[in-house]
């Protein structure tokens, strides 16, 4: 991915992902939402309104970039203790979790899917996957800019799947840490041919950890992430999406799994994960983590997440240490 | 005191006659087990449903001091403590001791690792006397399992503090906006592992899976653990080890008629949901369970000053822990690497004792400890001997049973184990005349375990 | 355990109304109590001879107010009939008319006790042990003597507001002041033997010693108390460890609860121990050697009962209460008798029942297992009496415990009033025997059988 190829177009602010998530939902019933709201939203260019139904096209060459945005120390404090990550104090401070500068990055990279001019319904996509490069030690309190672009729109089995880059820099440009998510609108078709990986069939390991997770898990990890995603926040709410029932948030989920792996303090890694079945909420979700050295000769980790008794898949990563 | 103790006189011995003991001559002195008492075991919300850990605590101490006639007498130092302990109960040992009949001054602090923290009592208190800092002291532990704190959902519980921190009514109103109905109800007191949020019986499924303990292997395990409980019962064995409480007068979780083949109709309740087969049931398991116990530990000088007797000597004491986290190793294994570095110290070897106790959080614990010490590659690659570390005598094994079948609560284990073994040595070395030796390994949560090695002389 | 009934007629109306309907009226007992004086008034000795006058000599020097004349008070706290040297029945007059007279003027509470001596052959009691004299008496004497049983009985049953009237039967050249002459004595002028009425206690010979604090007869004595946990028990347990007694308290398992509370409270040492044991002897003497030393005061008190009229009995109602109430007396008697560690002055008191005297319906093996003990007693009282100790037992009546507050209303009421005294006995009055029995002021009493009953009518 080269930034370059994106025309930067810089919001002054953090976007709220309330906003976002209205803006999302007025372009998928058609204007609900009052105008007044939706204009507010960044890159909407009036009279540019993506059609309903007909066939996307292509992504927006736009990174959308927000500059001197704080990791504050509450909100960090808050998330770590909501997923259970350890405060590690560095030279530099408080080392930032990688988690939560996931979900600090977050709202900038949604404002892209959020886009009039994003070719694929916001509401009802499914995180598929994510892989985040953690370089070095980002502290508590440092100013870092944020930039977010989509890329590698492709086909799917099941519809359209799109890379969302997320890039967290210092002032002299140095990336410190960078997110690829993967999404996937279903029944959506691009052209393209699907990527076919083999799918292995799950078995599940000794568990190491079993998670309960209370119906209010979703709410809790909304409070700190901001990510209010109504599937997430009680069964009414998701049921009003469709939903059978609330679903836990997927990155509340790998960055528990992180949390848990307990990566060294100082040590820059690559993280990824890959989701299957969404995590019920209230639920029990079985964890087996796996260790290449523990401590201070950690090399890295494996991790999944399934469904005890129905022996299902919810999540499975790996967390692997990098050459610093 | 013991069956055969009549001719037993505590003389001190040459070398340790000077009351000074260790402070002044910088050699260690050796620490005695005088006596025990404890209440019977209850199985959670029953016998003792609405007694505190407080309440049974003191009566534990209360029989002991009935028992070595200490009322009034001021004790050198008490050290008891509680798994599940109230917040009120921040200084419950000195709280017990100031409701009991021993001298008011008697000092005491509380102590806590889990389910050995009679050990660690012990251990501790041991130490003090060793080092000449106290003559007397008694180590004790309690849990009530029907008497849990009650806890809130966290969310309340920030909430309530904003609120006290609140000045205003604005910012009242603001504390308490965030609160939503279900977070009023009450948190169930967790029992699974903080890290892992696996429940203890979930670990030790997977050990048992790991070392391939079959069903009737842990059912027979069982069985005999009632047996030898109710035996030890018939026999008075613990005539003056107990005394009942709250109209019990014997452990109520004991079934005498307990069988391999009663056992096998159980159904399982651990490990449902791995690959192995599920063995572990509530009938080779221990039931959450409500009860005290209390051990006297003494200088020599201060038991025969006193007139008791010496039961045993607490020779030495070792903790370990495991890394269970990721799975490494089974979270009730500890004991596993604790015996082998304690008898190196010692210079002993596992034939060379009389008595084995071995703490059965779940019949598949103890058998798993003992299949990794006859385990050839756990011995070169976890203990890093030349081979199996060895193999228990299993007539010598938990001989008036244990905590499957006396019931295990948490704290109180420490003290009923220890106070059993030496009574058993005191009567074995009576019997032969010569020197008996007992091992104690108790596993506790949090991957910890305590072993120590008792000798009646 | 309250006797509503008791409290009832001890108030004024409530007595008027009981005298009006010709209810019994029993009055409250004189008990001891530390620093009360030993008798409520003057003491009045009656009878002639040397012997006599050694007798109130001995009163004097307890600092009595001791008067050899009805006529010098008009009322005495206790009459004492000093009758050793009675040669015929007329000699009798005097002290018995002189006892009259002064009955009127008898403090409530009061004391009569006589001190004679016995018509060997004849007994005195259910249980008395009198040894056989080496030479027959003249017929005359032993008339003389047994007449003062008569004389004693009798009266015992007029006596009013709870005064009682006992009697000291001096063996065969037993010396008026020997110690268990006196101790007995001053037991019976005492609030100590408050529900022992119309009773004869034998001192058989010279043994004993008196105490030199008369509040602490057992100071340094060590004292096993069986079935302690509760009622009598515990009773006895408190009023020895009161007196002195490093007391080692013995109970079942299960009544380890009360057991423990009970030690602590009076600085005994508990243990846990079923007395059907076939150690209980050697475990109760090891753990008073341990601790103490050595073991000097044994109280078999405990006992169970299982009532059931014999043609309902079956085999485990029968032989448990044989074995716990007299064969594991018997067992552990023998142990301590073997064992390395009683004291140089041993003495066992052992627990009877009235039941044991007069039987009683429904009690067909407690009744035995009961008079097997004053049997017991009887019989092994040379084996102490060789080691310098004695064996007695004590045969309580009706006294209020939780056992005798188990018994049907109606049924407790007439039990309570059948005797001399009109009501139940405390559990105190019961240890307050066991005490005196287990002190040396007692060593010369050996092999008898003290009934603490209020003089019950029954079986008398």
């Amino acid at each position: 991915m080269d930034g370059d190829r994106y025309e930067p177009v810089v919001l002054t602010d953090i976007p709220s992902l309330g906003g976002l998530y209205a803006r999302a939902a007025a372009g998928a019933a058609g204007g609900l939402l009052p105008r007044a709201l939706t204009d507010r939203l960044p890159g909407r260019a009036p009279g540019r309104r993506r059609g309903t139904g007909g066939a996307p096209g292509d992504l927006p060459a736009v990174a959308h970039v927000v500059e001197a945005v704080v990791v504050d120390a509450a909100g960090h404090e808050a998330f770590c203790r909501t997923v259970g990550a350890p405060l590690h104090e560095g030279a530099g401070g408080t080392e930032a979790f990688s988690g939560y500068l996931h979900a600090l990055a977050f709202p900038v990279a949604m404002s892209v899917l959020t886009r009039p001019d994003f070719p694929l319904p916001v509401l009802g996509m499914v995180h598929l996957a994510n892989e985040v490069e953690h370089r070095g030690s980002v502290a508590v309190g440092e100013d870092l800019t944020v930039t977010a672009h989509a890329e590698r729109l492709r086909p799917h089995r099941s519809g359209a799947q799109v890379d969302v880059v997320a890039r967290l820099t210092r002032g002299d440009g140095e990336p410190v840490w960078t997110g690829r998510s993967t999404y996937l609108a279903k029944g959506v078709r691009v052209p393209g041919t699907v990527e076919e990986s083999p799918r292995e069939e799950f078995v599940p390991p000794a568990p190491t950890g079993h998670w309960r997770l209370t119906g209010g898990t979703g709410r809790d990890y909304a409070a700190v992430s901001g990510d209010w995603n109504p599937i997430h926040l009680s069964g009414p709410t998701a049921r009003a999406l469709g939903m059978k029932q609330a679903i836990a948030h997927g990155m509340y989920s790998a960055s528990r799994a992180l949390a848990e792996v307990g990566v060294p303090p100082g040590v820059p890694f690559r993280w990824t994960v890959e989701f299957a079945a969404p995590v019920p909420l209230p639920g029990t979700v079985a964890v087996a983590i796996t260790d290449d050295g523990r401590g201070a000769g950690w090399r890295g980790s494996r991790f999944a997440g399934w469904d005890p008794r129905r022996r299902r898949p919810h999540f499975t990563g790996t967390v692997v240490r990098q050459e610093g | 005191m013991s069956e055969s103790t009549p001719e037993q006189t505590v003389e001190p011995t040459a070398e340790h006659t000077t009351p000074s003991g260790a402070g002044r001559t910088g050699v260690a002195r050796r620490a005695v087990v005088v006596g025990a008492n404890r209440i019977p075991f209850a199985r959670a919300h029953g016998a003792y449903a609405n007694a505190g850990n407080q309440d049974m605590l003191t009566a534990a101490l209360d029989g002991l001091a009935a028992r070595y006639g200490l009322a009034g007498e001021r004790i050198g130092e008490v050290a008891a403590g509680a798994v599940l302990k109230h917040p009120k109960d921040f200084n419950l040992t000195r709280e017990s001791v100031l409701g009991s009949v021993l001298d008011p001054r008697t000092p005491a602090f509380d102590v806590q690792q889990a389910c050995a923290t009679g050990m660690e009592a012990v251990s501790t208190l041991v130490n003090k006397i060793r080092l000449g800092q106290i003559d007397s002291a008694v180590a004790g532990g309690v849990d009530s399992a029907s008497d849990a704190p009650v806890v809130v959902s966290e969310r309340l519980r920030r909430t309530l503090l904003e609120l006290n921190r609140a000045r205003s009514t604005p910012q009242k109103l603001k504390a308490l906006a965030g609160l939503r109905p279900g977070d009023l109800k009450p948190v169930a007191p967790g029992t699974g592992e903080p890290r892992t949020g696996l429940s203890m019986g979930e670990h030790q499924a997977l050990t048992t899976a790991r070392w391939g303990i079959s069903r009737e292997a842990q059912d027979e395990f069982a069985a005999a653990s009632h047996q030898h409980l109710a035996a030890a019962y018939e026999r008075g064995f613990f005539d003056d080890l107990v005394t009942p409480f709250r109209g019990l007068s014997r452990d109520n979780n004991l079934r005498p008629d307990s069988s391999v083949e009663k056992l096998a109709g159980l159904k399982p309740v651990f490990g449902k949901s791995l690959d192995a087969e599920a063995t572990m049931t509530a009938g080779n398991s221990t039931p959450l369970t409500d009860g005290a116990s209390t051990v006297l530990l003494a200088s020599e000088d201060w038991a025969a000053e006193h007139s008791l007797p010496v039961l045993a000597d607490v020779v030495d004491v070792e903790a370990a822990a495991v890394d269970f986290v990721h799975g490494d190793e089974g979270l009730l294994m500890a004991g596993a690497y604790a015996v082998p570095r304690l008898l190196a110290r010692q210079g002993l070897a596992l034939e060379d004792f009389d008595f084995v106790e071995i703490h059965e959080a779940f019949a598949a614990t103890v058998l798993s400890t003992l299949a990794a010490w006859e385990d050839e590659q756990f011995g070169r690659e976890r203990l890093g001997l030349d081979g199996a570390f060895g193999a228990v005598d299993r007539s010598r094994l938990n001989v008036t049973g244990s905590s499957l079948a006396a019931g295990h609560p948490f704290a109180a284990t420490g003290g009923r184990i220890v106070g059993t073994l030496a009574k058993l040595l005191r009567e074995r070395a009576d019997e032969t005349g010569r020197p008996a030796r007992g091992l104690i390994s108790v596993c506790a949560a949090g991957g910890l375990g305590v072993t120590a090695v008792l000798e009646a002389r | 355990m309250a006797d509503t009934y008791l409290d009832l007629v001890s108030s004024g109306p409530g007595g008027r109304l009981a005298r009006q309907l010709g209810l019994p009226a029993p009055a409250r007992l004189r008990r001891h109590r530390a620093g009360e004086p030993l008798v409520p008034g003057p003491v009045l000795v009656l009878g002639r001879g040397e012997e006599a006058d050694r007798i109130a000599a001995a009163l004097l020097g307890w600092d009595l107010d001791v008067r050899r004349h009805p006529e010098d008070v008009h009322r005495f706290g206790a009459v004492v009939l000093a009758l050793t040297e009675l040669a015929r029945p007329a000699d009798l007059a005097e002290p018995a008319l002189g006892l009259g007279g002064a009955l009127r003027s008898l403090a409530p509470g009061g004391r009569v006790v006589t001190v004679s001596r016995p018509a060997p052959g004849i007994g005195t009691g259910a249980a008395s042990a009198t040894p056989a004299a080496a030479e027959p008496l003249e017929p005359a004497v032993a008339a003389a003597r047994q007449a003062v049983v008569g004389l004693l009985r009798s009266t015992a049953q007029e006596m009013r507001g709870g005064a009682t009237a006992n009697g000291v039967l001096l063996a065969e050249g037993v010396d008026p002041e020997a110690p268990s002459v006196l101790g007995t004595l001053r037991f019976l002028l005492s609030g100590r033997s408050a529900f022992v009425s119309g009773q004869f206690v034998t001192v058989g010979d010279d043994a004993g010693a008196l105490p030199a604090d008369w509040e602490a007869p057992l100071r340094g004595k060590v004292a096993a108390v069986t079935g302690a946990a509760r009622g009598i028990g515990a009773q006895i347990a408190r009023t020895l460890a009161g007196a002195g007694a490093h007391v080692v308290v013995v109970d079942v398992p299960a009544a380890g609860e009360p057991l423990a509370a009970l030690a602590n409270d009076i600085h005994a040492v508990a243990l846990q121990l079923d007395i059907t044991d076939e150690h209980a002897g050697e475990r109760i003497l090891g753990l008073a050697r341990e601790r103490f030393g050595r073991l000097d005061v044994v109280v078999h008190n405990a006992g169970i009962t299982r009532d059931k009229l014999l043609a309902n009995m079956d085999e485990s109602r029968w032989s448990s209460v044989l074995a716990v109430n007299l064969e594991s007396q018997l067992r552990m008697n023998e142990q301590l008798l073997a064992g390395e560690g009683l004291g140089p002055a041993p003495r066992i008191v052992s627990l009877a029942s009235t039941s044991g005297v007069a039987g009683n319906r429904g009690q067909t093996n407690y009744a035995a297992s009961k008079a097997g003990v004053i049997g017991m007693v009887a019989a092994a009282a040379p084996l102490l009496a060789r080691r310098g100790g004695s064996i007695n037992a004590v045969a309580p009546g009706f006294i209020e415990t939780e056992m005798t507050a188990r018994i049907p209303a109606a049924r407790r009421q007439v039990a309570r009033r059948l005797n001399s005294l009109q009501q139940g006995g405390l559990p105190e009055d019961v240890a307050q025997a066991v005490l005196f029995l287990a002190s040396d002021a007692a060593g010369g009493v050996n092999g008898q059988t003290l009934r603490v009953c209020g003089q019950n009518l029954v079986g008398a």
